[in-house]
C-alpha cells in the first residue's frame, strides 16, 4: 500500500518552481512581464485616483503660497498610508518554506519538502535481510484487497493515521518469486498489489521503535528500494 | 346601558369575501403571465463608476526592446507550458498503464477480487482536499480582531407552477 503525503501545486506565474530546467532561468522575468501588462491594460483604481488628486493639490498649493491654508484636508496623505502598509509588511514574517527537518534531513518527519509528495516506507525483516518496502500485510481470505490495505494502515499506525483511499482498484502490482529456500509445493512466489491513499491526519507517534519508517519523496526512493521493486513502484507515483 | 346595539348579520359579507378573493386571484394570474425577472448576474454588469473617463490610463508607448522582451517571454512561457503538459500526460498515461496491468494480474489470480476491485466506490466523490500554501502556517499566530459584515445581495426567485 502506498501512502502519499501531500498534494503538489501546479506551477503558478508567481513562482515558477525548478521542475523544468527550461523554466528555471525565467524566474525573475516572468513575474515582471505579467504584472506590467496587467497594469497597463487596467483602469485607474480608487487608490491611484486619490494619488493623482493629491498630486494636483500639492502642485496647486505650491503655486499659490499666499492662498488660504486649509487644514481641513485629510491629514493622512496617500504616501503616509503606503508607508504604514510597507512597515507592516516588513514586520510580518511568513513561515519558512525550508523547515528544520529539511535542514537536518530528518526523513522520519512529515514537515520536510512541503511542496512535494512524500511516500511512507517501512523497514521489515524478510528472512534474514532487512528490507525497505511500502507497508504491506498478507491478504486474509474473506476480505477485499482494499480492506487488507486499510487493516495494514490501522495496525501499523495503531489507529493514529487516517487516510482517504482513492478507489477500490489497485494502482500497481509487483510479483516476485521466493528464493529457493522458501519455496514450498504450493507457493512459488507472491504478488503485491498497491493501493493509493492520501494522508488526512495523524502520524506515527512511536519514535522508530518497532519498524523504521521514513517519509520519502520520489527521487529519494532510489536510496531505499531494490531496483525491480523500485521500477514498478515508480510507475504509479505522481510527482510533479 | 352603554352597550352597542346588537349588530345585525351583514348579508353582503360572503359576497364581498368572494370578490376580494377573485381580485387577488386575478392579480396572481397577471403576475404569472408576465415574464419572470431573472436574477441579475452582478459580474456581467459594469458598475457605473468605472465608465468615468477620468479613470482611463493614457496609452503607454513601450520601447522596442521591451516589446521584444515580452514577445520572447511569451514564447518561453508557451514552451514551458507545453513541456509541463507533456509531462503530465506522460505521468497520467503511466498511472493508467500501471493500474491496468495490476487489474490484469488480479484477474489472473483471483477473479472474485477483481470483480470487487472494479466496483464503484460511492464514498470517493465529492472529494475535497486542501493543497499546500506557498508558505507554511505560522505557529502561534494572532489574527487581527474584528468581525466580518457580509453584504452579499441575496436574490430569491419564486417559481410559479401551474
Amino acid at each position: 500500500m502506498a501512502l502519499a503525503g501531500r498534494v503538489v501545486p501546479a506551477a503558478t506565474t508567481a513562482g515558477l518552481e525548478v521542475a523544468d530546467p527550461i523554466a528555471g532561468r525565467d524566474e525573475g522575468s516572468a513575474t515582471a512581464g505579467g504584472i506590467e501588462i496587467e497594469v497597463e491594460r487596467s483602469l485607474y483604481s480608487d487608490h491611484e485616483l486619490r494619488a493623482l488628486d493629491e498630486a494636483q493639490q500639492l502642485a496647486k498649493k505650491k503655486s499659490d503660497l499666499y492662498g488660504e491654508e486649509e487644514d481641513e484636508r485629510n491629514i493622512l496623505l496617500l504616501q503616509d498610508l503606503e508607508d504604514m502598509w510597507e512597515q507592516k509588511f516588513l514586520q510580518f514574517k511568513p513561515g519558512a518554506r525550508i523547515t528544520e527537518a529539511d535542514v537536518k534531513n530528518d526523513r522520519t518527519s512529515l514537515h520536510r519538502k512541503l511542496d512535494r509528495n512524500l511516500i511512507l516506507l517501512i523497514k521489515e525483516k524478510l528472512g534474514d535481510q532487512d528490507v525497505w518496502m511500502l507497508p504491506q500485510a498478507e491478504w486474509q481470505p474473506g476480505e477485499t484487497l482494499r480492506r487488507t490495505a486499510e487493516r495494514t494502515l490501522a495496525t501499523l499506525s495503531e489507529n493514529n493515521m487516517e487516510a482517504k483511499f482513492l478507489g477500490n482498484a489497485p494502482c500497481g502490482h509487483y510479483k516476485f518469486k521466493f528464493p529457493q529456500a522458501m519455496r514450498t509445493e504450493s507457493s512459488l512466489g507472491a504478488k503485491i498489489f498497491f493501493f493509493k491513499a492520501l494522508l488526512l491526519t495523524g502520524d506515527f507517534f512511536e519514535a522508530g521503535k518497532k519498524g523504521h519508517h521514513v517519509w520519502v519523496s520520489k527521487e529519494e526512493l532510489g536510496d531505499y528500494l531494490k531496483p525491480k521493486y523500485l521500477a514498478q513502484v515508480r510507475s504509479f507515483l505522481l510527482d510533479l | 346601558m352603554r352597550a352597542e346595539p346588537l349588530q345585525k348579520k351583514k348579508k353582503v359579507d360572503p359576497k364581498k369575501d368572494q370578490a376580494a378573493k377573485e381580485r387577488l386571484k386575478k392579480r396572481i394570474r397577471r403576475l404569472e403571465k408576465a415574464s419572470q425577472e431573472l436574477v441579475p448576474i452582478e459580474d456581467f454588469i459594469t458598475p457605473v463608476k468605472f465608465l468615468n473617463k477620468a479613470r482611463q490610463r493614457p496609452p503607454v508607448e513601450l520601447p522596442f526592446e521591451e516589446n521584444e522582451r515580452r514577445a520572447l517571454l511569451l514564447k518561453k512561457w508557451s514552451l514551458y507550458k507545453q513541456c509541463e503538459h507533456e509531462m503530465e500526460r506522460g505521468a497520467i498515461a503511466s498511472l493508467l498503464e500501471a493500474q491496468r496491468e495490476a487489474l490484469q494480474e488480479l484477474k489472473l489470480t483471483a477473479p472474485e477480487l477483481h470483480a470487487e476491485a472494479t466496483k464503484r466506490d460511492p464514498s470517493l466523490f465529492p472529494f475535497e482536499r486542501q493543497g499546500p500554501d506557498y508558505t507554511p502556517p505560522i505557529t502561534n499566530y494572532q489574527p487581527p480582531e474584528g468581525r466580518y459584515h457580509d453584504i452579499t445581495k441575496v436574490y430569491t426567485q419564486v417559481e410559479f407552477k401551474r
